[in-house]
């Protein structure tokens, strides 16, 4: 993932099993190494 | 290493009643804080903030908090201790955030009219930070009588309260310098 401020390439640092709508998904959190702005990812469950 | 960046380390006043002492420990805290080197900081009045109480969670965000949480590599809570937990208010605004908090560490600061310092609320509040993402740190600052820790006005009576911030804050920017190296370089 790109991030959206300045195009650098994130880093992935964390995935947490979140509940939305009944079902579950993987919320995967990316970080900008250059400008600090976090992204978050849905990606299918377990 | 992106150290050339300062650390941001809003503080949040988690309370928002008439009278509450809560307001001089915040200032107190934001005051140590605002000595140190390469940080930058903002006191976060939870009061100021516009989040209505007909719903909850991320679909009631407020762009100041959400933005000052993404740009946060630690933040500090001063919390009253009410019943033995906290504000309910507090809660519902740390509710509304979720991915702004993760792998960052979060240093709690107890108020309590009575001797514990919020040591209860303090138990109470961790299982929800790191449900919410966030790091605990393992230094508390505890404000117990803290009628008799500020006079009316805001102004400190007790001096060791000085060492103490000084403890924890020096702990939780170590925490922040290495959580924000883990986020930004460290690949899962």
């Amino acid at each position: 993932m790109r991030c959206p401020e300045c195009g650098t390439l994130m880093n992935k640092h964390a995935e947490k099993p979140v509940m939305v709508t009944g079902d579950e998904i993987i919320l995967a959190i990316h970080c900008c190494p250059k400008c600090g702005k976090v992204e978050s990812e849905e990606l299918s469950g377990i | 290493m992106s150290q050339t960046r300062p650390l941001s380390i809003p503080v949040i006043l988690g309370t928002t009643r008439k009278g509450r002492m809560s307001s001089h420990a915040a200032q107190f805290m934001w005051d140590e804080l605002r000595k140190r080197d390469g940080i930058v900081t903002e006191l976060i009045d939870i009061r100021t903030l516009n989040l209505v109480v007909d719903d909850a969670g991320e679909a009631i965000k407020d762009p100041r908090f959400s933005e000052a949480m993404e740009r946060a590599d630690a933040v500090i809570i001063v919390t009253p201790e009410y019943n033995h937990g906290s504000p309910g208010l507090l809660k519902h605004v740390l509710d509304s955030c979720h991915k702004e908090y993760i792998h960052k560490p979060a240093g709690i600061v107890g108020v309590s009219a009575g001797p514990f310092g919020g040591s209860r609320v303090i138990e109470n509040l961790l299982p929800i930070l790191r449900e919410l993402g966030l790091v605990s740190i393992f230094w508390d600052v505890n404000f117990g009588n803290v009628y008799k820790a500020f006079d009316p006005s805001g102004q400190l009576l007790d001096e060791a309260y000085i060492r103490r911030a000084a403890k924890f804050i020096g702990e939780l920017i170590w925490m922040a310098k290495v959580l924000r190296y883990g986020r930004e370089q460290v690949t899962l």
